[in-house]
């Protein structure tokens, strides 16, 4: 127990330990620490638990791989902003066969709509969008345009109703 | 205008209704159900590892698993504006609907119940993969793919 | 090759100019360097790892949308943590708009409890192991209140003077000292495990 010393002079014993003592007052206590044995105790108590928090904060790492984390943070970013239409590919592409189709003259247009309606995947490739039907799943989207491949991850429990853990059907 | 010009605009124009024809029939599409683990092997002998485009599909996503089973695997067609679905286990279903223009509407049930509908562009050649944590640090997965 | 791959040996400042002129690569990868100590702060303040996880990706957004104002005054290290203490801070008060007052809490701002603790002599970072002692302080976080340990993690982890710790927890300069009383008061005790008198 602390008894012969008041509230204020404890506080005043902490502001001392963090350098919040104007110096006369922290002259003052630093003469107390060295007369009584309680406002020495009290001091270095605070100070060791100082000591230890300062040492011995638990280094922690995000338990996500860097492009999985930064997907979500990616898109909530983008569907903040307002985006540009990605115009100047195609109009690229609509200006080459334009000029490729120049002989033909006024078959030029309708190439150009052919080759845009027909090419696969040259179109711009909108994100999943993904609605999710149970209250305790949140979902992530991340999409890889060079290989052609959207993951939705559900962050679901482990024993789920999709999961089997113990896989058992056969291939067709 | 001359009979050459005629010929061209006729070949222009029946390719352009053919090919358009073509984007509005149906998708043929390959529905797996897939386990993925950290595991060379997997411990159920009927499990045979994913073919080398799913595999390279997978590896290219930021999944911590780098091994991946096919549990099943099932191929179907869907027409256009209609509706599919398939069961790949005894808990696990898909239900995919052709949007027309590439796209698709698909709905993911766990035992019987709606877990979640994505909608989704769909190319040839493309992969959709909807997928969760599963029991053992191992990952359930559910791939749809856009067949040529 | 991808602009990530090429902005891993850019410095912290050049990052932020190329980030403040839109250039997204650039801020993933001040993301990628920091983020661990963003999470590990959100842990901290908050005591569960997925909220964690989901206010320190929103404090992310928030940087991004205000990265012109950053100045310089400070490490963006520094910047981004002070936007994650807030954001932290708004969740501890909209759940704490949720709950109940705890009688600790009541107790604490009474300044009863902690002056009956008796005082530890034990200096803790002599008497255990690093890891024990790292469990300890962890163990001992969970026990505090949300007030009490915002306070100690703002003075203790990120060194903020007193004044700077009342006008980000939104109280007195008074409260503040009461509550970092008790906090370390009652941090010594947990580590010595000693029963508090409550």
């Amino acid at each position: 127990m602390i008894y012969g010393m008041n509230e204020e002079l404890q506080i005043k014993l902490q502001a001392l330990l963090d350098g919040e003592l104007p110096e006369a007052e922290a002259a003052a206590m630093i003469n107390l620490i060295a007369r009584d044995a309680e406002a020495a105790a009290l001091h270095a108590e605070l100070k060791n638990t100082r000591q230890a928090l300062a040492k011995f904060e638990r280094p922690l790492n995000v338990p996500e791989a860097r492009e999985f984390y930064w997907s979500k943070i990616e898109r909530e970013i983008e569907r903040a902003e307002p985006r540009a239409e990605p115009a100047p590919r195609r109009h690229a592409l609509f200006s080459f066969w334009r000029r490729a189709f120049a002989v033909a003259g006024g078959f030029a247009a309708l190439a150009a709509a052919l080759f845009i309606v027909t090419t696969p995947g040259k179109h711009p490739i909108g994100g999943a969008e993904m609605e999710v039907a149970m209250a305790d799943v949140t979902s992530f989207t991340y999409r890889n345009y060079e290989s052609g491949a959207t993951l939705v991850w559900l962050s679901y429990p482990a024993e789920n109703d999709v999961a089997t853990g113990q896989p058992t059907t056969t291939i067709q | 205008m001359n009979l050459k010009n005629i010929f061209t605009a006729a070949a222009f124009l029946s390719v352009f209704v053919a090919v358009s024809a073509a984007a509005a029939a149906e998708m043929k599409l390959e529905a797996q159900l897939i386990w993925g683990t950290s595991e060379v092997k997997s411990p159920n002998p009927k499990h045979r590892p994913v073919d080398a485009d799913v595999q390279h599909k997978l590896a290219s996503l930021p999944l911590k698993w780098s091994h991946f089973f096919e549990e099943n695997r099932l191929l179907f067609a869907v027409a256009d504006a209609a509706t599919g679905k398939v069961t790949l286990s005894d808990r696990c279903a898909v239900e995919v609907k052709n949007l027309g223009n590439n796209r698709v509407e698909v709905l993911l049930f766990g035992k019987g119940k709606e877990v979640g509908k994505v909608t989704q562009h769909l190319p040839r050649g493309e992969i959709l993969v909807l997928a969760g944590n599963a029991p053992g640090e191992s990952a359930w997965l559910v791939t749809l793919k856009r067949m040529e | 090759m991808s602009k990530s791959a090429n902005y891993s040996s850019v410095d912290d400042d050049k990052l932020v100019r190329e980030a403040q002129s839109g250039e997204m690569d650039a801020f993933e990868e001040l993301v990628f360097r920091h983020r661990d100590k963003i999470y590990a702060r959100c842990v901290t303040m908050l005591r569960s790892e997925d909220t964690a996880l989901d206010l320190s990706q929103e404090t992310w957004i928030k940087a991004w949308q205000r990265l012109k104002q950053f100045q310089g005054d400070s490490s963006f290290s520094t910047w981004a943590t002070r936007i994650a203490i807030n954001v932290c801070l708004d969740q501890l008060r909209k759940n704490k708009r949720q709950q109940a007052e705890s009688i600790e809490a009541l107790a604490e701002d009474s300044g009863g409890v902690e002056r009956q603790m008796p005082v530890v002599t034990a200096n803790p970072t002599e008497r255990l192991e690093r890891g024990e002692l790292r469990q300890k302080i962890d163990s001992a976080l969970d026990k505090l209140s949300a007030e009490h340990r915002t306070v100690l993690v703002l003075r203790e982890f990120e060194e903020m003077e007193y004044e700077e710790i009342a006008k980000t927890a939104g109280c007195s300069i008074g409260t503040v000292m009461s509550r970092l009383f008790y906090a370390r008061r009652r941090m010594a005790g947990l580590l010595a495990d000693l029963k508090t008198a409550e």
